[in-house]
């Protein structure tokens, strides 16, 4: 089948004259509309195939022509039908002309030469495309005005033409041209993109200037014809501000927000956007996770200028309550799409930060908007682009210290796990001592760390292909990532296509995206990586055969069963399965009608289906079931399974109007959006496997005993009016005022619609009179702007009242239905109210600063106000309590060398954020939950655990002041609130004796670019905050000394009175350490987070012979090396892994 | 063009009239309550989820009968060190039995705000019903109303007997988070027996009442068994309990007269009485516990020991003649020989009517005639006498002498051999505020306060303005 549709295509693409490729993509765009996408991407491949196959270069296609005075266009077709290229050309403007030749074997370019030496035409050769227009002179002529008045009359005066392309040789239309050296008169590109002037002698340059392109200075000399390509400036997206529903104009904006551009976010790190944006961004924060260390299937945990709810509340909440807004290509999406998303088909990612950014989010906003827009393509000839990486992850264990084997069992010995005052008991555990030195003494010493860690290779492919003219564009791209982490056969593989149309009619635009993207997430089969850092290394994971053991050791303490130590090596052999799966459809259309030049309507429709699905398997032999009593014995093996499926559907329709009245500019946005997004889940359990062999879930012997299928659903509708006004006033003052009413079936049914509001002024010093002619001052920015907005990531349905049914009794055969909680029509919204004070700045060209002060105030958070047990419930969800976040973020960069004929420069930037959060009102619901945290905690942990009480941070540190170890009996002594000394803990003696945010956090570096050659260097930082070292707890000081220890255990341990140590008594069975401001650390880090250089060919011989349009290579590194005042343990369930790219980007 | 826009311009408000019900979003994996109450089934669904909320461990699964009600009234010799500070009535000084405590205040309330929620719905809903189906329904929901408040009350609050005008619990009509005030005793009193009456109002038209036949064919047979349910006779004979709770003698015996004269339960057959232990048709309302197996194996049998609810052989002979219905059927052995309590056992036997099983007593036709009894005895002590014998007459006994003298003495030993396992020995105490309650070891309950479980802390602490009820 795919070679007869080859021949088919390519018939179809000889075959036809210019819009063969248009009726081509037509026919891709029926397909797609019947929903066959295999076929839909098999056929856009295979029209790449054919054009790269056949892409030669005009000089090397020879043919053999024989015209005998036929029609030109004749002529010309005859060319094409020889030839791969495309010949454009209007059938009126070759109509006149007829044409002889023969030859044979020349090139493509000689037979256009000749057949067009004797008309007014000229063709030129675009990649496979050549395009015959009428030659210049004739249209220019009547706009080109002699300047005759220029440079007196004894002036020479010079006529120059030429043409100003883009790089991929596409006409520029009204670009700027004018010679510095003559002051009057400016002259602009016309339709065809050429230009005709006549200048006086003293102008000895011509300025190229056109928005979005870099500026290009050109020496006249003695040249006539100066053509001219502008290269497309992509700095340029950092002066438009891209709110998701429409771009400001950066100059006149009020609100905090900052743009990246793919090229930016590519200098600190090629694995995915947030990664990227971490260390950009001072206000965009990861929570540091260091139980998940770098696990790649491990979505992280974001903020964006502090957290505005309270966090591990009961059920409030999906998902993290400070979890930014996401924004793909002007529709809501989730962080997992925003993770998975191939940063090569990223265009710009723009953070919105203050209310003035995000209020036309309205009620979803208050964590702040992140507004990704993905690369659209541009005009021209067909164009394909790879990119590939290599990725290289490595585990950095830098920060266990464990024992080896024989400090081990010396740590054992010396704590008295192999000696007792009674003889038999001693012989016994003298004699466990003895096997254990036996093997200590052979020479066993595994250092369990490294066995189920590896260095995961990874490759990530993405192919793009982009082109059309000014009717019809198209893009595609293709992407494989295979992400491999640094735990064995642990990964994640994002398959994903992306067919991008979109077709202009007179004044209508229609755009069409469709995404498909598929996820394969595997867990890796060794487990928890904390399994491994607890095995003693005397234990060896294998026989001496090289058999895998699945027992590891055995110890038989006195008057107690044997324990027995299992190897988890042994169960990642058995074939256990952990994985998720989703398959991901999103298909995004968009029409633009421009009414008038300044009144423009867009309609959006925006669908997303995700069927997604997660599997564990455990076989029989897992070590887990090992312990099962004989009469389990068939209900060893679990097999679970969770089957989900998201749809969101969205539209909206904004009207664009933008007016000039003198000095007055407006730019005006109203819109109505509707908005629905629903996700289901279903699962069940299987139990009882009886063989190894078998992985899948029908050789269960049954379900889970006593198990039910699960099941939730959460459905969220809302809808809004929109409307933001931007106004300025001679581009010196400023003023942005938006405002939205929104709807949401989330809010309580008497608190459906609320209101949201921005409003920020500006105040362009620049541009004032006194400071117009200032070189030095490049930019003086004022800003400031409040508003409010809202956040609701909680459960969707926790307003209403509902019912579930029993399950586990009828009542006279009627399954009677049980009332869930009680309704409260009032719930709303949390309520944030943001001021923002903010300044940019850039003095001489080089240095650039942009600093923001902000306070938000986050009002009516959303908890639950306890009940008297006579209503019925216990609690209700009530608005209550506030939280105010403070802080500064400031980024400053300088251009410490600049140098625009070798195209070199040296950049040097610092960012810093800082955060403060405080809790300024909460309701008692909270000192009760408080209180029963703290009693289910304290049985299982000694973690302390943040209390929310008023005037403290959410991320404070909780514990009792300590004032060390008593010399006297070696016990701790606590301070107690009214400030008496005690030995015992008491959960009320608890203050903030931290604060885990660190006072200042930020990131510093450098780009440097020196021809071709660029290297980019990131530093990460953190200061001033306080660490609980939980290493020192659990491993130093409260060992369990059957497990490995860390190297610093017992040493500063309590052993005689008058020992001034820092750790107490170690007794046999070790007490509890219960959260002790003894264990707070000053936190101060320094992390060198990326490192990349890299060399693009451009302007080299070799791109140039290879036919490639571009060619770059780069080599990325990232989390190098890391410095921290704390030493404690990182990546407990899942290690921490530096990584190692290269990549390739190649454009054809 | 201009049309156009104006066109757009002009359907945008159109839009958003219709956005208010769409935002009204439908839940799929749990049902929202306007859903649950568009039709009669879901109203049928939220009666029977009240009745179920009641038959789970810490409500009258347990607790309120076998349980602590057992345990607080002495039905039992030996019970679970866990009920040890209640049988002392010291609930204070140990939180397993504060926690018992709360739950059952909890529960009771949580099912009256399922109940209310019901009742808030149903005017509105007339429509959806069928037949007699909203009048017997709602009727059934205003006597559960006063069948738990008055429990609630008999648990925790003052007895009428000691005081009817001391503050006592909170009456709720409504559900919703607004706090009910906190009642006298009399007012939840005179508040249960308004709902009564509406209650027996509305089931006017009971099929039990009115001799309507119904098969499993009329409606699925939703009004098969109306034993299970707060019938009319049940809403009477309840009435009849609150009166003689109120001492209104008169009216104790006119409703206790109702159902005795009705001749709807008929006394439980010799021949049956070792297939149908709890003489299910003598039941005025029962609860259809299907897990009623479970809780008799956890109270009773060796699964439960050893925190089982049991008699000496000693007790069991003080309390029952030879030829006692009740001393042949509810008492057996287990496989160990020692002596259980069998009266909730179910029936393994194929063909046992489904009628039989999964019962449990709340109300019966014998404390009809032991109120009529007293009801009767200041003013007619022949009558009430032959009141009391004729339950003797259905338990296999014959008549015994009983005057004034001794009337008091063999009510209560008629009242606690009847109604073992069902928690109301402790509230005959109560009602007649029994200084000490036989086989008590001579406590003082009324010293100690007993007779009024502790409201839980959470309700005073949430709600201002509560008193102490004790």
């Amino acid at each position: 089948m795919n070679s007869k549709l080859n021949l088919n295509l390519k018939t179809t693409f000889k075959g036809m004259k210019k819009y063969a490729r248009i009726l081509l993509l037509v026919n891709v765009w029926r397909t797609l509309n019947s929903n066959n996408c295999a076929y839909y991407f098999t056929v856009v491949l295979m029209s790449f195939a054919i054009q790269s196959v056949n892409a030669q270069s005009v000089n090397q296609t020879k043919i053999d022509v024989d015209f005998k005075n036929i029609p030109l266009k004749q002529a010309l077709d005859q060319v094409q039908k020889k030839t791969t290229f495309n010949l454009i050309f209007s059938e009126e403007m070759v109509a006149a002309y007829k044409v002889s030749l023969t030859a044979k074997g020349i090139s493509v370019d000689q037979v256009l030469k000749s057949l067009l030496t004797k008309t007014d035409l000229y063709h030129v050769i675009n990649g496979n495309k050549i395009i015959i227009s009428k030659k210049a002179k004739q249209t220019i002529s009547s706009t080109s005005i002699p300047m005759t008045n220029v440079g007196g009359a004894n002036s020479t005066v010079k006529r120059i033409r030429g043409k100003v392309l883009t790089p991929n040789d596409e006409p520029l239309v009204g670009v700027n041209i004018k010679s510095p050296e003559i002051a009057e008169a400016g002259f602009q590109t016309n339709a065809n993109g050429e230009y005709s002037l006549t200048l006086p002698e003293q102008a000895k340059s011509l300025v190229f200037t056109f928005i979005g392109y870099t500026t290009k200075e050109v020496k006249i000399a003695s040249s006539t014809e100066i053509n001219v390509t502008l290269e497309r400036e992509d700095k340029n997206l950092e002066s438009v501000v891209v709110t998701g529903l429409f771009t400001r104009k950066a100059e006149s904006f009020t609100g905090a927000a900052s743009t990246f551009t793919q090229e930016q976010l590519r200098s600190v790190g090629n694995q995915n956007i947030i990664q990227s944006l971490k260390m950009l961004d001072p206000s965009f924060i990861q929570i540091e996770n260091i139980a998940a260390g770098s696990d790649p299937n491990m979505l992280p945990d974001l903020q964006i200028r502090g957290g505005n709810s309270l966090p591990g509340l009961k059920g409030e909440y999906t998902g993290n309550p400070n979890m930014p807004l996401f924004i793909l290509d002007g529709f809501e999406t989730n962080l997992q799409k925003i993770y998975d998303l191939d940063m090569n088909r990223v265009a710009s990612v723009t953070i919105l930060k203050d209310a003035a950014a995000k209020a036309i989010y309205g009620s979803r906003a208050a964590n702040g908007v992140v507004v990704v827009e993905t690369k659209r393509p541009e005009m021209g000839k067909l164009r394909l682009s790879y990119t590939g990486d290599l990725n290289v992850t490595t585990p950095d264990l830098s920060s266990y210290s464990l024992t080896n084997a024989s400090e081990k069992l010396q740590a054992e010995l010396d704590a008295g796990r192999h000696s007792s005052p009674f003889n038999y008991s001693d012989q016994i555990l003298n004699e466990q001592y003895n096997r254990i030195y036996t093997d200590v003494a052979r020479g066993v010493d595994t250092y369990w760390l490294s066995q189920p860690v590896h260095t995961g290779v990874g490759q990530k492919h993405t192919l793009s292909l982009e082109g059309g003219d000014q009717y019809l564009r198209y893009g595609a791209d293709f992407t494989y990532n295979n992400i491999s982490g640094a735990m064995k056969e642990s990964g994640r593989k994002t398959m994903s296509g992306n067919v991008f149309l979109s077709y202009r009619l007179n004044n209508f635009l229609f755009r069409n995206t469709i995404t498909v993207t598929g996820n394969h997430a595997f867990d890796s089969p060794y487990g928890s990586y904390s399994a491994y850092s607890r095995l003693n290394p005397y234990w060896a994971p294998y026989e001496e055969n090289g058999q895998i053991k699945k027992v590891l050791g055995t110890f038989t303490p006195i008057g107690a069963p044997t324990i027995t130590f299992f190897n988890p090596l042994y169960d990642a052999t058995l074939g256990t399965k952990n994985f998720s799966k989703y398959t991901d459809i999103t298909n995004n259309f968009i029409t633009e009608w421009s009414i008038t030049k300044a009144l423009k309507v867009i309609g959006r429709l925006g669908y997303t289906q995700k069927i997604n699905t997660r599997e564990d398997f455990y076989p029989a032999n897992h070590t887990r079931y090992a312990n099962f009593a004989e009469a389990d014995f068939f209900k060893r093996g679990d097999y679970s399974i969770t089957d989900g499926r998201d749809e969101s559907i969205k539209t909206d329709i904004t009207l664009n109007y933008s007016k000039m009245w003198g000095k007055h500019l407006f730019y005006f946005n109203g819109g109505w959006n509707l908005y629905e997004t629903g996700t289901e889940t279903h699962g069940f359990q299987a139990q009882g496997f009886l063989n190894d062999r078998v992985d899948n879930v029908n050789f269960a012997k049954q379900y889970l005993e006593n198990g039910r299928p699960t099941g939730s659903d959460a459905k969220t509708r809302e809808t809004g009016l929109l409307s933001a006004l931007n106004y300025s006033y001679d581009e010196r003052y400023l003023a942005d005022l938006t405002f939205r009413r929104q709807g949401s079936s989330v809010f309580g049914s008497d608190n459906r619609w609320g209101d949201f509001w921005s409003a920020g002024i500006g105040w362009n010093v620049h541009k004032e009179n006194f400071f117009e002619a200032k070189e030095w001052l490049g930019q003086l920015k004022l800003r400031a702007s409040t508003g409010y907005t809202g956040s609701q990531n909680f459960n969707p349905y926790q307003a209403m009242a509902t019912y579930n049914y029993y399950t586990d009794t009828y009542y006279d055969n009627i399954a009677g239905a049980k009332l869930m909680g009680l309704a409260n029509d009032n719930l709303k919204w949390q309520q944030t109210q943001d001021y923002n004070f903010g300044v940019d700045v850039q003095l001489f060209t080089r240095l650039n600063l942009r600093i923001d002060y902000y306070i938000s105030t986050t009002e009516s958070l959303l908890t639950d106000l306890p009940l008297p047990g006579s209503v019925g419930f216990s609690s209700i969800k009530e608005n209550l309590g506030e939280v105010r976040n403070n802080g500064l973020d400031a980024v400053i960069s300088y251009r410490a060398f600049n140098d625009a004929e070798t195209q070199s420069f040296l950049n040097v930037f610092v960012n810093l954020g800082t955060n403060k959060n405080k809790l300024i009102k909460i309701s008692d619901a909270l000192n009760s939950l408080n209180a029963e945290r703290e009693a289910t905690d304290r049985a299982t942990s000694t973690k302390p655990f943040t209390r929310y009480q008023e005037g403290q941070s959410t991320t404070a540190i909780w514990a009792v002041p300590s004032k060390g170890i008593d010399p006297i009996t070696g016990s701790e002594i606590f301070m107690k609130s009214n400030g008496d000394l005690t030995y015992l803990w008491d959960a009320n003696d608890q203050v903030a004796v931290g604060e885990s945010t660190p006072k200042l956090r930020g990131s510093f570096g450098f780009n440097a670019q020196y021809k071709g050659w660029g290297l980019n260097c990131g530093f990460s930082y953190k200061l001033g905050g306080q660490y609980y070292n939980q290493t020192l707890v659990d491993r130093v000081e409260n060992v369990d000394i059957a497990y490995n220890i860390d190297s610093r255990a017992f040493r500063g341990t309590w052993k005689q009175a008058g020992d001034e140590v820092f750790f107490k008594r170690i007794i046999a069975t070790p007490t509890r350490t219960n959260p002790s401001s003894r264990f707070v650390q000053d936190f101060n880090e320094l992390q060198f987070t990326s490192l990349n250089l890299s060399y693009d060919f451009r302007d080299t011989k070799f791109l140039k012979n290879s036919g490639l349009g571009r060619l770059r290579t780069t080599f990325f590194t990232n989390d190098i090396a890391r410095i921290a005042s704390v030493k404690a343990e990182r990546g407990l369930e899942f290690p921490f892994a530096r990584s190692y790219s290269f990549s390739l980007q190649a454009t054809f | 063009m201009k049309t156009y826009l104006k066109l757009i311009l002009l359907a945008m408000p159109l839009m958003l009239v219709s956005c208010n019900k769409w935002l009204d979003v439908q839940p799929q994996s749990q049902v929202r309550d306007t859903d649950l109450f568009s039709t009669e089934s879901g109203f049928k669904e939220a009666l029977a989820g009240v009745y179920s909320s009641l038959t789970y461990e810490p409500l009258y699964g347990r607790e309120m009968t076998l349980g602590l009600m057992g345990v607080l009234g002495y039905e039992w010799d030996s019970q679970s060190t866990a009920y040890d500070v209640d049988k002392i009535y010291q609930y204070q000084s140990n939180q397993i039995s504060l926690n018992r405590i709360d739950a059952i205040w909890n529960g009771l309330y949580n099912s009256i705000a399922n109940n209310n929620k019901l009742l808030d719905a149903i005017d509105a809903q007339k429509g959806v019903f069928s037949g007699d189906n909203y009048a017997i329904i709602k009727g059934e929901a205003l006597a559960l109303r006063a069948f738990i408040h008055f429990d609630l009350l008999r648990t925790f609050g003052a007895s009428y007997e000691e005081n009817p005008q001391k503050i006592a619990i909170p009456y709720y009509k409504k559900s919703g988070k607004e706090i009910a005030p906190q009642l006298k005793v009399d007012e939840v009193i005179n508040l249960a027996l308004a709902d009564l009456n509406d209650a027996a109002e509305l089931l006017k038209t009971d099929p039990i009442l009115i001799g309507k036949t119904v098969t499993s064919i009329d409606d699925n047979g939703y009004l098969m068994n109306r034993q299970v349910h707060l019938n009319y006779y049940a809403v009477k004979g309840l009435l009849a309990r609150i009166y003689l709770y109120k001492k209104d003698y008169v009216k104790a015996l006119e409703n206790a007269n109702v159902v005795i004269n009705a001749n709807k339960f008929p006394w439980v057959l010799s021949n049956n009485i070792n297939s149908d232990l709890t003489f299910s048709t003598e039941h005025l309302f029962a609860l259809n516990v299907v897990r009623v197996q479970t809780i008799y194996e956890n109270s009773f049998t060796s699964i439960g020991s050893p925190n089982i609810f049991s008699l000496t052989e000693t007790t069991k002979k003080e309390y029952y003649e030879s030829t006692d219905y009740r001393y042949l059927s509810w008492y057996g052995f287990d496989n160990s020989a020692n002596h259980i309590f069998i009266k909730y056992m179910q029936s393994t036997v194929a063909n046992t009517l489904v009628a039989y099983k999964n019962k449990l007593p709340l109300l019966k036709l014998a404390e009809m005639y032991f109120i009529a009894a007293e009801a009767l005895k200041g003013t007619n002590i022949t009558a009430a006498a032959a009141m009391i014998n004729e339950v003797r007459l259905h338990r296999g006994l014959p008549a015994t002498p009983i005057d004034a003298a001794n009337f008091d003495a063999t009510l209560q030993h008629e009242f606690r051999k009847e109604v073992i396992g069902e928690g109301q020995l402790f509230f005959f105490h109560k009602r007649k505020n029994t200084t000490s309650i036989p086989r008590s070891a001579g406590l003082n309950i009324v010293t100690l306060k007993g007779y009024k479980l502790p409201i839980p802390l959470s309700e005073f602490s949430n709600s201002p303005g509560r008193v102490d009820n004790r």
